[in-house]
Parts: C-alpha cells; structure tokens; sequence
C-alpha cells in the first residue's frame, strides 16, 4: 500500500464510510477526514448545512487560515495526549479532533466541527463580539442557529467514539498512542498528588520530606504484604509526587531515588512471601531495565509497572482468598479506628472465625491485630497532632483510645517519643523554616 | 466549594429576586447570595453569574470580595473537580466563560476604582504548555490591585518572555506551567533572562499545579506562588512595598 492511497482508499471502502456516517448521524456533528495535505477524503453529508457559518467566516479576512491553524493545533494535542482533543475552534465554536496514522506516519485527521455546548441565544453580548464586526453579521447570526449543540456530557462521549474511529482508520492501530494516554495519566496522577502536598500546608523543607517518604516507604510495604494493588499504586503515586516536587530537574538524582523504591518494593515482595530466588531475578532484569530510561515520564511509568509486576508474582505465590480477607480487614481497621474494635467483630467483617482469623494475620503479616489496629490510630493521631490545636487528651478520644494515658504509652511504644515531644518538634519543624 | 449546594436552591435565581437587588436586607442575604454566585461558576450558568455580579455589585458588596470569594472560588471549585475527573474540558470551558462573563462586568469596575501600582507585569503560560485558566486568574487578581499586566498567552517561548519584558519594562516576569513536561522551560527563561543581563532588573515569580518551592528555589525564580490568589502580596513583596501578608516564598 502506497503512503497516502491506503487513505484515499477510505473513499470507496463502504464499511468505513458507514462508520463515519454513523458518527455524524448520532451526535450530529459534521464530521471530515483531511489528509496532511488538506485534502479533504471524506465528509459528511451534514458539512455543507450545518457548515455554512464556518464557510461565510472563512471567506472574508484570514478566517481559513485561522481554521486550518486551529485544526492543526488540536491535532498536534491529540497526539501529545493520546486521545482526541475537544478544544474551541473559533470563538463560541467547538471542535474535536483526532490522528489518523498512515503507515506509521501521521496521514491525515478526522475533525468533528463545528458544535456549540450552548444555545446561540444564551451567547453572551461578549462572545459574540467578533460578529459585530462584520458586515453580514445578521446572515452570521443566522447561519449559527443552524450548528448543532451538544450536551457536555455527549462531546464527551463524542470525542471518545472520534478516538476509536480513529484507531480503527489508522495504519497500524493508536496503540502506540494508548502508551502515550498511559504515562500522560500517570503524570497526572503525580501532580495531582503534588497539588495535595501543597494544598496540605507543608513548608517542603528537606527534613520534612525525608520524614513523609519515609511514613510512606513503610505504608507500601504494609499494602504490599497485605496484597492490595490500588492501594500500593496510591502509595508509590505519593512516594513519585515527593519525588518530582524534589528533583523534577535533576534526572540522575531522580533515578537514583526511583531504584532505592525498587528495592523497597523487591523486599516487600519477598516478606509477602515471593521466593527470593524469584525476586532477585526479577530485579536483576529491572536494573538492567532502568539502565536505558532517560528521561522522568518514562521512569515513572516503568516503576508502576515494577510494583505490577511483582504484585502479579505475590498473587501467584499466595493464598488470594487470605490477603482479600485481611485487606478487607484493614479497611475496615482504616473506616472504624474511632469506634472500640474487637477481634470478633473484624473476623466477623470478613468472615472468619476469631481464632482463624488471629492465625492468619499472625502467619501472613507477621503482626497481631492489636498491633495493626494500634498503628492506624497512631498514624491518624500524628497528623492530628501536626495539624491541629486539639489537646493531647482529645487527640486520644478522637482515634479511638479510651484514655489518654494509654494513648501515651501506645504512642511511645511506636514512635520512641511521647506525644507532647512529637507535637513539639514537628511545630518547631515547621516555624523554623517559615521564617 | 466542594460540597456545593444545589443550583436550584440558590437565591436570586429568578426574576422577582433579582429585582429586590436594590433593597439588600443586608450582608447574610449577600453573602449568601456570594455562595450563590461561586455556585453559578461550577454550574456553567452564565445568566445567573450575570446576575448575581451585577445584584452584588448594586448591593454595595466590595468588588475584590465579589471577585474572590465568589467567581474565583467558583473556578478553583470547577477546576478541582476536573482534577478529581469530576468535569471533563467541556465543562471546564463553561465554567471559564461564566467566568469571564462576571469578571467584565467587574474589571471596568475595578480600574476605575483602584489606584495604580508602579508595578508592570509580564505574563504568560511556558512553551508547550496550553492550560489558561490559573494564569488568567493570576492576570485578574494583578489588574485588580492596580499593575498593569501584559499578558502574552499561552505556550510562550523563553525569547518572547523576555522581548516583553524589555520592551514593556517590566518590573515582574510571571510564569504558569501546568505539566511536569513544561516545566524546564521556566528555567530557560530565566536563564536566558540572566544572559540579557535583565536577571536584576526583572523580577521572576512561578507557579502551577507541579511547580513547587523547591523546584522555584532550583531554578533560581525569585518567589513562588502557591495559589493564585496570593500573587498580589507576593508582587508587592518583589517590589519591595509594605505588605501584611507573607508571601510563599521570596528569595
């Protein structure tokens, strides 16, 4: 197949015509699939009706020019994102576009356009402004009322069904965009998290990021001996955003911190009960792995998909039916570390007897529930203890301790520190860097 | 924000309300009326965005609380729940436009209120990058108390930043970037900036979801901002004019 004939050839091909077709006939956008060379391959038969604003605009001044441009743009977008890109077109007018892959070069792009999300008559004065200027703005005004609105919620779906349209078109398939959408949403996550760093009034200063990482190093051992995939994933999500908000600028340094979670993630997975033999393989291939990634989207994906991977051989070693139980267990610890727990009511949760239950904790996590329990409320206490002005007595009662001597002798136990100390040293922390 | 109430509870919303606007039984059915208004921007309803400005402004209500606690509330709320996957871009955009809506009646407003600032600010979101909305925020906040702003857009690359800010004479360079990807191009920019030998005369502030102080701090910007709405005290500490607020963080 030649370069842009295996395009042309859409032309005459009934089945993808009918796809085309039935994209416009749903949503009522008019739909066109333009090559590289601003060929128009195919159009819907809704283009010249419902596209005649978009003609009388173009006509006058550089409004071709500006269409192309915007179409372009998008396009551009669409393939930097991996999915199809809903943008504005022109003022008030919406446009979606999508990639068309033509043996592995970028052929051409369906655009769905135009479509408002409102009513022309709910357009304000100053949306339209770019009417007022021209000479035959009542035709104008006249010819938008013909464009078809969508609900937000049906562009939505719209851009979807223009992404799979595209894939089906293009040669080979998106799937080399499916990687793209993949590390995209991955950085989002991170900055997500980022966002939540910086939403939780931390003064980023070294000492207390070394102490966060360090709560969540030993939290994703914890989620990955107990099993649970999302909440690990959220984990190493965090451990990246402490990561990136450090050293987004220096790959080396952040590399280097990336394999030092490598290795947290290995170990877990051999306390979870992997053989070793098993796990260092795994991460002799990892290191070699990590060797040929150089830049920090790539790293971060790939160290996503590490802890998959070695979730996937926990999962063959290990009692599925025990690590559901205890992860229900522990959310259940997490929802209710208020209220007084006993060992009946959480192997009642999950249906178990209580000596059965008290065995398997024992045997898989190597803790009692006493202490499973005792860390949440520990682990709750010291944010309360960090963030608010809540007096140590009601820090107590507030994560489920009957009194607050107890809660001091629990929390010294855990921590080497009395509450009153903690307290004060993540105050004196926080005041010396603000200054 | 994040618990917004329903649309249909909010006052003002009909006719017969509206009209009350110029006999406001004073500032609990205001202030309700401001939560109103921020609910108005998350439900993309430009006419009641529209008419709640204008019943506040009418009402006597100070135009920076107006701005603030009403539409920028609303848009940090709309722009939250796009974070949370909540709202996809079209209705990001709807918000936006109501938005902007509220924010034109305001703006005249405004300027004709407030006394000039010495202070002029070149703005704009880094190369590659093509997310608006904070760093029109930041735009409408710095008009609001007095500087004048030249805006340069999105996906601004180092030497338009720079051909601004000399020609301008700007006192402040402002940077947005939104991706963990655009990011480096605030450092070339204030690289290039240090090259021209402008590096003591311009000012850099940086902000956007990923940037963080530490990363301000490595590239060497001279104040970071978390939020948009502490841009104003942190342009006025760079300037080096009182202020009582501490900003986030200034060289």
């Amino acid at each position: 197949m030649g370069s842009l004939l295996s395009l042309s050839n859409l032309r005459e091909n009934p089945e993808i015509d009918s796809q085309l077709s039935s994209f416009t006939e749903k949503t009522r956008i008019p739909l066109r699939l333009i090559s590289v060379r601003r060929e128009i391959i195919w159009e819907s038969n809704l283009v010249r009706k419902k596209s005649h604003f978009c003609q009388m605009l173009r006509t006058g001044g550089d409004g071709a020019r500006k269409c192309q441009s915007a179409y372009r743009k998008s396009v551009q977008e669409s393939i930097r994102w991996g999915e199809a890109a809903i943008g504005k077109c022109c003022e008030a007018l919406m446009q979606i576009t999508a990639p068309v892959m033509d043996n592995g070069k970028l052929g051409g792009y369906l655009v769905a356009s135009p479509f408002l999300l409102v009513d022309p008559s709910e357009l304000q004065p100053e949306e339209l402004t770019f009417l007022e200027k021209r000479p035959e703005k009542r035709k104008l005004k006249m010819a938008l009322s013909a464009i078809p609105i969508v609900e937000d919620e049906d562009a939505k779906q719209a851009a979807k069904d223009l992404f799979r349209l595209a894939d089906r078109l293009s040669i080979p398939d998106l799937s080399c965009l499916r990687m793209v959408r993949e590390i995209q949403d991955l950085q989002g996550k991170i900055v997500d998290r980022i966002s939540d760093l910086k939403a939780s009034d931390n003064d980023f200063s070294a000492s207390f990021l070394t102490k966060l990482s360090y709560e969540q190093e030993k939290e994703i051992v914890t989620r990955i001996r107990l099993g649970d995939r999302e909440g690990a994933e959220e984990i190493l999500y965090r451990l990246l955003a402490i990561l990136l908000s450090q050293y987004i600028e220096n790959f080396e340094l952040l590399k280097i911190s990336v394999l030092e979670i490598l290795i947290i993630l290995t170990r877990a997975a051999v306390e979870a009960g992997t053989k070793i033999e098993e796990v260092l393989g795994m991460k002799y291939r990892f290191i070699t792995e990590s060797a040929g990634i150089r830049d920090q989207e790539n790293l971060c994906i790939w160290v996503v998909q590490v802890l998959e991977k070695l979730m996937d051989g926990i999962y063959q070693t290990r009692n599925v039916n025990n690590y559901q139980r205890l992860k229900g267990a522990y959310d259940f610890v997490e929802a209710h570390y208020q209220e007084p727990l006993t060992v009946e009511q959480i192997a009642r949760e999950v249906c178990l007897s209580p000596s059965r239950f008290s065995h398997i904790m024992k045997s898989e996590m190597g803790v009692t529930l006493g202490n499973c329990i005792s860390k949440v409320r520990i682990e709750k206490a010291k944010s309360l203890l960090r963030e608010t002005e809540m007096s140590i007595s009601q820090v107590a009662l507030e994560v489920g301790f009957p009194d607050q001597s107890y809660f001091t002798k629990v929390f010294k136990k855990i921590e080497n520190r009395t509450p009153k100390a903690y307290r004060e040293n993540s105050r004196h922390l926080g005041s010396a860097l603000s200054i | 924000m994040r618990h917004p109430q329903k649309l249909e509870n909010r006052p003002g919303k009909g006719r017969e309300d509206i009209k009350g606007i110029h006999h406001p039984s004073g500032e609990p059915e205001l202030g309700h009326w401001l939560n109103g208004l921020a609910q108005a921007v998350v439900m993309r309803d430009c006419k009641a965005v529209r008419e709640l400005t204008e019943g506040l402004v009418l009402g006597g209500m100070d135009l920076f609380k107006i701005l603030n606690q009403g539409l920028i509330l609303g848009m940090v709320g709309a722009s939250e729940r796009f974070r949370r996957g909540q709202f996809y871009i079209p209705e990001l955009l709807m918000s936006a436009r109501a938005l902007k809506i509220g924010i034109n009646i305001l703006r005249p407003l405004i300027r004709e209120k407030k006394e000039r600032v010495p202070g002029r600010v070149v703005l704009g979101t880094v190369k590659f990058d093509l997310h608006d909305i904070g760093k029109n925020l930041v735009n409408i906040i710095l008009e609001g108390n007095g500087y004048e702003v030249v805006d340069l857009g999105v996906d601004v690359p180092p030497e338009r930043f720079i051909k601004a800010a000399e020609k301008h004479e700007a006192q402040i360079l402002a940077m947005s970037s939104l991706l963990t990807s655009t990011m480096g191009w605030m450092k070339s920019t204030i690289e290039l900036l240090e090259r021209a030998g402008m590096g003591r005369v311009v000012k850099t502030v940086v902000g956007g979801a990923p940037v963080t102080p530490i990363f301000a701090k490595n590239i060497g910007a001279d104040a970071y901002c978390r939020e948009a709405t502490s841009v104003a005290a942190i342009a006025k500490g760079l300037l080096g004019i009182e202020e009582n607020g501490q900003p986030s963080f200034i060289k």
